[in-house]
C-alpha cells in the first residue's frame, strides 16, 4: 500500500512538472499547447540513450534534456509565431506526430517501436535514487522547483507583459513588445519544463518507447491544465492531482488492465468537455482572487475570465 | 522645429476604397498637432498607417529621420512613437497601475534573466518604473484607483488609462486617437492641461478630434483630411475660414483659402 | 511501377480528400476546429463493421446505415455541446478543445467496445481486379474513388444551386453577413456540421471497406483531414479536394521510396513545409 502511495506522489510530480510548463504556455502565453508530448518526449529520449550509452552523470544529462527541450521549442515556436494562432496549435500537433515518426525509424538512435530498457536510476555521487522514497524526494523537489520557476517569472516584469498581452495583443504590440517573442520565450521556458519531467520519468519507469510519450501525453497534459485552472498557479496542480490520483484509484475497483486505461482515457475527455462547457476558466479559474487575504496573495496574479484569447479581434 | 514624424505620398487601398490619397505631413515636437476631418475622411487610417497596425499601399513614413514604413506595430513604438486608440485598449486583468507600468521599455531576455537570478534588481527597478508609472496616474486623476482591476473602469477611465500609460513610456511622440470623444468637459479639461504640457518637455503630440473647440483652442497646427486627401493645413485661425475645409463640413460657400 | 504507386496512393487519397473536404467547411464556414473529426471517422469506420459483420448486412447498406447513424450521432453531440457553447460566444479554442473531449471520449469508447487490435473487416474476400495499362486497380479502389468524387461533387452542386445550398456558401463566406440578411445562422451551422460530419463517416466506411479497422485511426484521420484542410483553407473545397489526393499520392510513393513507417512523418513535413511557405508567402503579400 505504501509503495503504491509513493508511486502516485511520483507520478503527481512528475505530471506537475509537465502541467505547469504546459501552463506557462497555454495559459499565460495563450497559445494552444498541443506538442508536450514532443517534448517530454525529447527528454525522455536524451535521459534513455544518454544513460545506457554513456556515463555521463545524471547533472548533466538532465541538463542536455532540458537544453534540447529548450533549443527546439525556441526553434520550432520562432518559426510558429507568425502563423495564425489557429494554425500553431496544429502544427504543434503535427510538430508530436513528427518526433514520434522519428522517433519509431531512426532505429540505429531509438531503437524504434522496441524502446529503450533498462534505464538505470539515477545516480547522485553516491546516493543511487532507483525507486521508492528517494526517488519521490527527488521527484517533489524538482516539481517544487518547477512551481517556484514559473511562479518567478509570473510575478516579473515579464509575467505582467505575458499577462497583458493575454488581454489585449494589439494594446500589447502597441508598448513596444513584440507579442511573438514574448510567445517565443514563454513556449521555450514551457517546454524546457517538459523535457524536466521526461527525464525524470524515463529514470523512473526505466523503459521508454515512441508510443507512451506521444500524442496521447499531449492531450494529458492539456487537459489537465484546462480542467485545474488555465492561467492560474494552484491550477496546474490541482488538475494534474485529479487525473492522476483519480483513474488509479479505479485500479481497485478490478477492472482488467487493457480496459483500465481507456476508461481513464475517457474519463478525461469527458471531463474537458465538461469543465469547458460549464466552467471553462477551469476548477481553480472562477475564484475571486479579489477577497483573498494578503497572505494568499502571494499566489499570483488573477486568472483571466475567458482562457486562452478573447473571441472576437477589435480593429484598432 | 525638430520633425519627429514625416509622412510622404501616404496612400492606402482597401481593395478599391482609396482611404488615403497621397498625404504629406509632418509632425513637429513642440507644438500641438491636430488631424481633423468630416466623419470616414481616413484619420484613423492615417494613424494605423503611420504607426504599422495596417499597410499603407504607397508611400513613405519616417520618424526622426528613421524609415519606419510597413514595420510592425512593436517596432515602431520602439522608436518612441505611442499612440492611443479610439476605443480605448487596456489590460483588463492587470491593475490600473499595472496598466501604466507597461509603458516602460523592457528587454524580454534581460527580463527573464533578472526575474529567475537577479530578483533584488528587479525588485529595484520595479519600484522606480512604479513611480514614475504613479506620477503619470496622478497626472490624469486616477491614483486613487491604482489598485483596480482596470476591467472594472468606465469608458472615461480607461482612456485616461491609455494616456497615463503614454506617459510613462516618455515617448517622444504621442499619437492620441479622439482622446475627447464621450469624455465630460471636466475630465476633458485635465487632458487638455496634460496635451498642452507635453510640447514644453520636448515631446511632440499629435491628436485625431472631432470636437471643434477643443481642437482651436489647444492646437498650434492642423491637417484637414477629407475623402483621404490632405485639403487644407495651417494654424487654428486660418483653417477656421479656410473654404474647403468649411465645405468639406457643411457643403459649398463663399471662397477664402489658407495654404 | 510507379503509376501504380500513384494510383493506389490516389485513391487513399480521395479517403482523405473527403476528410479534408468535411473538415475545412466546418473549419471556414464556423470558425471552429473539429477535433472530432477523426472521431466520426472511426465511429464510421467501425459502424461498417458492425452491420457488416455482425448484423450481416450487404455492404452498400452497411456503409449506408453506418454514415446515416454516425451524422446523426456526431449532429447530437454539436447541438447538445459545441452549438450552446458557441452561442454563449465560448471562445473558438475552447470549443475546439471540448471537441477534442469528444474526440478522446470516442476513440476509448470504440477501444472499449470492440477492442484495440485491429478488426479485419472484408472477411478475407477479395475484390475484382481490373488492369487499365500499366495499373491493377481492385473494384473496391473503383468505388471508393467514385463514392468520394461524386460525394464532393454533388456537394458542390448542392450549395451552388439549391436555396439552403447557397445559405451554406454564404456562410461559410461570412457567417456575420449571412445572418445580417436572415440567414438562420445557427440551423445552417448544423447542416455544415451535418454534412461534414457525413462526409467524415462515408469516409469511415470506406476504409472500412478496404480491408481493417483499428481504434488508431482516428488519430490518424483527423491529423490528415488537418493538415490537408489547412490547404483547403486557402484554395476551398477544390483545394482540399486536390490536397487531398496528392497527400494520397505522396505517401504512398514516400512509402515505396523508404521504409514504410517513415511515410506519415515525411508527408506530414512536406506538408508543413507547404503551409509555412504559403503562409510566409501570404504575410508579405497580405494587407494588415
Amino acid at each position: 500500500m505504501m509503495s503504491f502511495l509513493v508511486h502516485i506522489l511520483v507520478l503527481c510530480s512528475i505530471y506537475i512538472i509537465l502541467a505547469v510548463g504546459c501552463n506557462l504556455i497555454l495559459g499565460y502565453g495563450g497559445m494552444i499547447q498541443m506538442g508536450h508530448g514532443a517534448f517530454f518526449a525529447v527528454g525522455a529520449y536524451a535521459a534513455a540513450i544518454l544513460s545506457t550509452r554513456t556515463s555521463i552523470p545524471w547533472i548533466p544529462e538532465v541538463l542536455i534534456s532540458m537544453g534540447l527541450a529548450l533549443v527546439v521549442g525556441l526553434i520550432l515556436a520562432w518559426s510558429m509565431v507568425p502563423l495564425d494562432p489557429d494554425f500553431f496549435s496544429l502544427v504543434t500537433f503535427g510538430f508530436t506526430i513528427v518526433v514520434v515518426t522519428v522517433l519509431m525509424n531512426w532505429t540505429s538512435l531509438t531503437s524504434g517501436a522496441a524502446g529503450i530498457p533498462g534505464i538505470p536510476g539515477i545516480h547522485l555521487g553516491a546516493l543511487d535514487i532507483t525507486q521508492g522514497g528517494g526517488f519521490l524526494l527527488l521527484a517533489a523537489i524538482l516539481a517544487s522547483a518547477s512551481m517556484w520557476f514559473v511562479y518567478l517569472l509570473v510575478r516579473s516584469s515579464f509575467g505582467r507583459a505575458l499577462r497583458a498581452m493575454r488581454d489585449d495583443d494589439i494594446g500589447f504590440e502597441a508598448t513596444g513588445r513584440s507579442a511573438a517573442r514574448a510567445k517565443v520565450y514563454a513556449y521555450g521556458l514551457g517546454v524546457m519544463l517538459a523535457g524536466l519531467g521526461g527525464n525524470l520519468y524515463a529514470h523512473y519507469i526505466s523503459y521508454i518507447d515512441p508510443n507512451t510519450v506521444g500524442v496521447d501525453l499531449s492531450f494529458l497534459v492539456l487537459t489537465m491544465v484546462v480542467v485545474g485552472g488555465v492561467g492560474t498557479f494552484t491550477g496546474p496542480i490541482v488538475g494534474t492531482l485529479l487525473l492522476v490520483v483519480f483513474p488509479e484509484m479505479l485500479r481497485f475497483i478490478g477492472l482488467p488492465a487493457s480496459v483500465g486505461g481507456l476508461i481513464r482515457q475517457a474519463l478525461y475527455g469527458f471531463l474537458l468537455v465538461v469543465i469547458l462547457y460549464f466552467r471553462p476558466a477551469g476548477l481553480m479559474g472562477g475564484l475571486d482572487w479579489g477577497k483573498r487575504p494578503r497572505w494568499l496573495r502571494f499566489l499570483g496574479p488573477r486568472p483571466p475570465a475567458n482562457p486562452v484569447g478573447p473571441d472576437q479581434e477589435v480593429a484598432p | 522645429m525638430s520633425t519627429l514624424l514625416a509622412v510622404e505620398h501616404l496612400s492606402k487601398n482597401f481593395r478599391g476604397l482609396r482611404a488615403l490619397n497621397d498625404v504629406t505631413l509632418e509632425i513637429a515636437a513642440d507644438r500641438v498637432t491636430a488631424v481633423i476631418g468630416p466623419n470616414g475622411a481616413g484619420k484613423s487610417t492615417f494613424f494605423n498607417a503611420a504607426t504599422g497596425n495596417i499597410k499603407a499601399s504607397s508611400g513613405k513614413v519616417f520618424f526622426r529621420s528613421r524609415d519606419i514604413t510597413n514595420r510592425p506595430p512593436h517596432v515602431v513604438a520602439q522608436q518612441g512613437l505611442t499612440r492611443s486608440f479610439q476605443v480605448p485598449r487596456v489590460f483588463s486583468t492587470l491593475t490600473v497601475l499595472e496598466n501604466a507600468m507597461m509603458g516602460s521599455r523592457h528587454v524580454f531576455g534581460e527580463q527573464i534573466l533578472q526575474a529567475l537570478v537577479r530578483r533584488r534588481k528587479m525588485w529595484q527597478a520595479d519600484k522606480r518604473l512604479r513611480d514614475r508609472a504613479l506620477e503619470s496616474l496622478r497626472q490624469v486623476g486616477l491614483e486613487s484607483a491604482a489598485d483596480r482591476n482596470a476591467g472594472s473602469l468606465g469608458y472615461a477611465e480607461r482612456k485616461m488609462v491609455e494616456i497615463a500609460r503614454a506617459l510613462t513610456s516618455e515617448a517622444d511622440l504621442l499619437l492620441l486617437d479622439e482622446p475627447f470623444s464621450g469624455i465630460h468637459d471636466d475630465v476633458a479639461s485635465r487632458i487638455i492641461e496634460i496635451i498642452r504640457e507635453l510640447p514644453s518637455s520636448g515631446r511632440g503630440v499629435c491628436l485625431i478630434e472631432h470636437n471643434m473647440r477643443i481642437v482651436m483652442s489647444i492646437a498650434d497646427y492642423i491637417y484637414v483630411l477629407d475623402h483621404g486627401e490632405l485639403i487644407a493645413q495651417g494654424d487654428p485661425a486660418c483653417i477656421r475660414h479656410d473654404t474647403r475645409v468649411i465645405e468639406a463640413y457643411l457643403g459649398k460657400g463663399q471662397s477664402n483659402e489658407c495654404a | 511501377m510507379i503509376p501504380q504507386i500513384v494510383v493506389a496512393g490516389l485513391v487513399t487519397g480521395c479517403v482523405y480528400a473527403l476528410l479534408a473536404v468535411g473538415f475545412s467547411i466546418i473549419a471556414n464556414s464556423m470558425h471552429f476546429f473539429n477535433l472530432s473529426h477523426g472521431g466520426i471517422l472511426l465511429v464510421g469506420a467501425f459502424l461498417t463493421y458492425f452491420f457488416k459483420v455482425k448484423l450481416n448486412l450487404a455492404l452498400p447498406l452497411a456503409i449506408l446505415l453506418a454514415t446515416v447513424l454516425t451524422t446523426v450521432v456526431f449532429l447530437a453531440v454539436a447541438s447538445a455541446v459545441f452549438m450552446p457553447m458557441r452561442a454563449r460566444g465560448s471562445a473558438k479554442w475552447n470549443v475546439a478543445m471540448a471537441s477534442l473531449g469528444v474526440f478522446i471520449v470516442v476513440q476509448a469508447a470504440v477501444g472499449i467496445v470492440f477492442g484495440t487490435a485491429p478488426i479485419d473487416v472484408t472477411g478475407g474476400t477479395v475484390p475484382r481486379m481490373f488492369q487499365l495499362f500499366d495499373v491493377r486497380i481492385s473494384s473496391t479502389d473503383i468505388t471508393i474513388a467514385v463514392v468520394a468524387v461524386a460525394s464532393i461533387a454533388l456537394f458542390s452542386v448542392f450549395v451552388r444551386t439549391t436555396k439552403v445550398g447557397m445559405a451554406v456558401r454564404a456562410a461559410v463566406n461570412d457567417r456575420e453577413i449571412a445572418g445580417l440578411v436572415g440567414a438562420n445562422v445557427a440551423r445552417l451551422e448544423l447542416v455544415v456540421f451535418g454534412i461534414g460530419a457525413f462526409l467524415a463517416a462515408l469516409a469511415g466506411g470506406l476504409v472500412a471497406m478496404t480491408g481493417a479497422v483499428s481504434y488508431t485511426m482516428g488519430l490518424d484521420g483527423l491529423l490528415k483531414a488537418i493538415v490537408v484542410s489547412i490547404l483547403g483553407i486557402e484554395a476551398g473545397v477544390l483545394g482540399a479536394l486536390i490536397g487531398g489526393l496528392a497527400l494520397g499520392a505522396i505517401e504512398n510513393v514516400t512509402m515505396y521510396a523508404t521504409a514504410s513507417s517513415w511515410r506519415d512523418g515525411i508527408s506530414l513535413l512536406i506538408l508543413m513545409a507547404y503551409i509555412y511557405g504559403t503562409v510566409y508567402v501570404r504575410r508579405t503579400r497580405k494587407n494588415r
